[in-house]
């Protein structure tokens, strides 16, 4: 890198004064949201016939659809950005330094998106509380459902923990520098802060790091999210041991993602970001997203194959369906063309564009969101029992519907404008590695 | 693959009708469905009738081996596991009559081993040549052993590969080999059970949560002599009040691929003795009653995720998608019987009549309101049983053997035993037989069926005037179905 460092100034320039661009995003996402606020409130008042979802059976419909294909696809994006994080923390991983925190806010955010997207797929969200506490002790034993509320709510603790306990350092080094009129959270967060402890942070940190890593492909993304749909024999299109490593790998494509998608919006809002967040490490980012988009094209290829040759009635019967449907070969090349793209491009057939990638990484998070929405409304199209193979029915979202996809959209864009005049996004730690590296090599 | 398309094409059409259906909101017609009522009916194919005794004579007649034997080994392969006879006794007891009739008597002697028969052996010591009439192999004859006795269900492309080399006594044998071996380790392909006609079953099936002596109710239903009338349905939807297309009793209409023989199969909720329903419900709304094993859910608790109705393989779940007009419909349920003044269950849970909230889940609910009324005349009984035409459906203490259900099939029993016994059976493609839907899938259903069980070939067949009609929708306006007197008296 022959650019000029990144310097702390450029840390806290997020925390200045918001620009004209700033505003725009930020009416912009407000009124996403408001549509889907709209939205929302009718669903409360008249119900979920707004939606157009239906029982299946003789009703012919999927009576989990869209909100559900969009919480499997926030939820994934979280997963998959706490594990960037714990990845980078655990193996002290420095090039990707810069990124740990980006991957950890957005942990928080999308796995909040997620919370509020069951809230509104119930029928009751008046009633969740109440009712799950009262039964939780019974429940637990039985329902996937009980154990995905417990490993979401594990997981915003351990993400939330592991936030405040990597900020407090950088807020007492930065203190000086960032807005006075946040003083007094400032605080809270250095509440009894002892410089002495960071060593200690340290470790627990990568403690935390290590527990989310063991964790993740045994009961978050790889475990307790798919087990909801896998464990269902009575919908063959989703049953098998297939499910979670299909939806683990896609977690962590549009994870990926992700990250490169907000990575690049700091770089192009904020002078000398290039720096901070240098291209080695969009470039970087591009190659793990190429990765596991592989690897769940590979799963989603093993899962074709097995269910469409000599496979029984039930289960090639989905799998056919999934074959010739065009939303899924959308899907599937939303995420196959980002493949393509970024296998090029590390084989040097054509040349790193960042713009390309973030191109590539959109297309990539949308493709995810398609897929498993259609999963989620395949499985349900074709239960075991055939006998209602015939019953009319199908399943178009509403505007209503699509307008949650919309509004957690917005939610998230909001949440990143508010964050990012509140903390630091990048880890001082990040550019004081970088500053190292540049001293080790000289220019 | 064609099968495949065809459904797609035609779902699709469907699509479009039930568009066009939502946009007029005209609700379905319901004098088509009297049309199919006792108009077409078919006393003719009655399970136990003298034309079906006459045409099992005839099919076991056509089939080169001794029936009495195959009988007579079923049986035994029951009473050994049921711990009545010793494998030693269950041996012994037929092994000059398989000689002589077979040459070989190659049964295994372990009876909780179901390999097959050895080749060789089975070979050396018979004629390949010997052809008999198609029966079912021993994965669809549930066990009814001996030619296409009472218990031959299976599917109905039931001879499949075999039919073109006929069936040698080969065949016969390894059948009988392995159904004796399958019955009597009590391991038997789940997913054809029929043929089985011994009255523990129930006992064993009704599981866990009843502990065989507690009561669990249940239903036997004789798909065979149901005529398709609907009046179950109907009957259900005006006593639970249910909303439009929420069917919560529902007659399929169904063909398998190579007959022209259109079966029906009668479908409450299952009251599972493992429903997958309770399990996955994250909250403890859905439930199953341990006074009577009845599953029901909790409307004050159940949050409406709809996780139940994703697990149930059975397709019965009903969701709540709009406001109801709960003081219309709570007042009507209320009014349905002067006994009935609650819509609370004995145990004060809000589980009866239709969930008249909006966002919770509903199901056929064994009429609850009735069983805890109090009053004889209801007690014990559902809409649908009183409104079928045709007595179908027998509803009951499955673990009484008093009760009408079971009474219901040890006549079947009989009457099956005479037919074989004759020599003859109703219907060789059909394979009546009495079986439990969908069982293969561990939920230890409590719907006993009688008649021809479906393959999973079997296609919904959608006969203009009756199961197309069903307003398979979610729309709040009422269907017709419950507001015709005359459909839910029993009869017309
Ligand atoms: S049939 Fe379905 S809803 Fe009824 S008890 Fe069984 S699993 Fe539950
Ligand atoms: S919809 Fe209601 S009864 Fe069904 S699983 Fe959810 S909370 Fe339980």
């Amino acid at each position: 890198m022959s650019a000029p460092d990144a310097e702390r100034e450029d840390l806290v320039r997020p925390l200045k004064k918001p620009s004209k661009e700033y505003f725009i995003l930020g009416a912009l996402s407000t009124v996403a949201v408001a549509i889907f606020a709209v939205g929302y409130i009718l669903q409360l008042y008249h119900g979920m016939e707004v939606t157009n979802l239906s029982d299946w059976g003789s009703g012919g419909g999927v009576t989990w659809g869209l909100y559900i294909g969009t919480f499997i696809w926030w939820v994934g994006i979280a997963h998959g950005g706490i594990i960037i994080s714990a990845a980078v923390r655990l193996l002290k991983i420095e090039k990707y330094e810069p990124v740990a925190r980006i991957a950890e806010l957005l942990t928080i955010g999308a796995l909040s998106m997620a919370g509020l997207m069951i809230i509104v797929h119930l029928g009751r969200p008046d009633r969740v509380v109440w009712s799950v506490v009262l039964a939780y002790p019974t429940t637990v034993h039985t329902s996937p459902l009980a154990w995905d509320l417990t490993v979401i709510t594990l997981y915003f603790v351990l993400t939330a923990t592991y936030l405040s306990l990597t900020l407090r350092s950088d807020v007492y080094k930065m203190r000086d520098q960032l807005p006075d009129i946040l003083d007094p959270l400032y605080s809270l967060i250095l509440f009894r802060y002892d410089p002495d402890e960071d060593p200690v942070v340290e470790r627990m940190a990568w403690w935390l790091a290590l527990a989310i890593i063991i964790l993740a492909p045994l009961l978050l993304h790889g475990g307790v999210i798919p087990w909801l749909f896998a464990l269902t024999a009575s919908t063959p299109g989703w049953f098998g041991g297939l499910t979670a490593p299909q939806f683990l790998s896609a977690a962590l494509t549009s994870a990926m993602g992700g990250v490169i998608v907000i990575a690049y919006a700091f770089r192009k809002a904020y002078e000398n970001w290039e720096n901070v967040i240098p291209d080695e490490v969009i470039w970087g980012l591009g190659w793990w997203m190429g990765i596991f988009s592989l690897i769940f094209v590979w799963l989603q290829l093993q899962r074709g194959l097995t269910g469409s040759y000599l496979a029984p009635n039930e289960v090639m019967e989905p799998t056919m369906t999934m074959l010739t449907s065009p939303i899924y070969w959308t899907a599937m090349l939303m995420l196959i063309i980002p493949l393509a793209y970024v296998a090029f491009q590390h084989f040097g057939v054509i040349s790193f564009s960042t713009p390309g990638m973030v191109v590539a990484a959109i297309a990539v998070i949308l493709g995810v969101l398609v897929e498993k929405t259609f999963f989620t409304i395949e499985g349900l199209m074709y239960p075991a029992t055939m006998l209602y193979e015939n019953t009319p029915g199908n399943y178009i979202p509403t505007w209503i519907e699509m307008s949650s996809v919309l509004g957690t959209t917005g939610l998230i864009v909001l949440f990143w404008l508010s964050i990012s005049k509140i903390i630091p996004i990048v880890e001082l730690q990040a550019i004081e590695h970088h500053d190292e590296h540049e001293s080790e090599g000289g220019d | 693959m064609g099968m495949r398309q065809r459904n797609l094409q035609s779902k699709l059409a469907q699509a479009d009708a039930v568009v066009k259906q939502r946009l007029s909101g005209i609700p379905v017609k319901r004098d088509q469905t009297e049309e199919t009522n006792l108009s077409t009916e078919d006393t003719a194919r009655h399970s136990f009738g003298p034309e079906w005794e006459d045409d099992a004579r005839e099919v076991l007649s056509e089939v080169d081996f001794d029936t009495e034997l195959g009988v007579e080994l079923a049986r035994d392969a029951q009473r050994l596991s049921q711990g009545k006879i010793s494998e030693d006794e269950f041996f012994s007891r037929h092994n000059e009559t398989v000689r002589e009739e077979f040459g070989v008597d190659a049964r295994p002697t372990d009876p909780r081993s179901s390999e097959p028969l050895d080749e060789e052996t089975v070979n050396a010591a018979l004629d390949d040549d010997v052809v008999a009439e198609p029966v079912p192999t021993p994965h669809e004859n549930g066990g009814a052993i001996g030619g296409d006795g009472g218990g031959g269900d299976g599917d109905g492309g039931g001879s499949g590969d075999d039919e073109d080399d006929g069936f040698t006594r080969r065949t016969v044998l390894k059948s009988v080999g392995v159904a004796a071996a399958g019955i009597a380790a009590g391991t038997w392909d789940r997913r054809n059970p029929g043929g089985i006609w011994d009255e523990d079953r129930q006992i064993e099936a009704a599981g866990p949560n009843t502990g065989g002596d507690e009561p669990q109710m249940g239903m036997v239903i004789d798909n065979d002599s149901c005529i398709g009338g609907a009046h179950c349905v109907a009957a259900c939807s005006h006593e639970n009040q249910t909303p439009a297309g929420a069917l919560w009793q529902f007659v399929f209409q169904f063909q398998e691929p190579e007959s022209d023989t259109e079966e029906f199969l009668v479908r409450p909720c299952q009251h599972c003795s493992d429903p997958p329903c309770v399990s996955v419900c994250p909250v403890r709304a859905r439930h199953k009653r341990e006074s009577d094993g009845i599953v029901l859910t909790d409307y004050d608790i159940c949050i409406g995720c709809r996780y139940c109705q994703v697990a149930c393989p059975y397709g019965v779940n009903y969701f709540q998608w709009g406001e109801p007009d709960e003081d219309m419909w709570r007042d009507q349920f209320l009014a349905n019987h002067d006994s009935v003044d609650s819509r609370e269950d004995k145990r004060g849970k809000h589980v009866a009549g239709p969930q008249h909230e909006k966002g919770i889940m509903g199901k056929c609910v064994f009429c609850v309101h009735r069983q805890d009324s109090g009053d004889p005349e209801l007690e014990g009984t559902t809409a649908c049983e009183e409104a079928c035409p045709t007595d179908s459906i027998h509803f009951g203490d499955l673990n009484d053997p008093e009760s009408d259900p079971r009474q219901y099939l040890e006549e079947a029993e009989e009457k099956i035993k005479e037919a074989e016994a004759g020599g003859e059976a109703s219907n060789e493609e059909r394979h009546l037989s009495r079986w439990r839907f969908q069982e293969d899938r561990g939920t230890k259903p409590n719907v006993i069926y009688i008649g021809h069980q479906p393959s999973e070939n079997a296609e919904w067949v959608d006969e203009p005037g009756s199961y197309a009609e069903y307003p398979g929708d979610t729309e709040k306006v009422r269907d017709g179905f419950d507001l015709a007197p005359s459909q839910r008296g029993g009869g017309d």
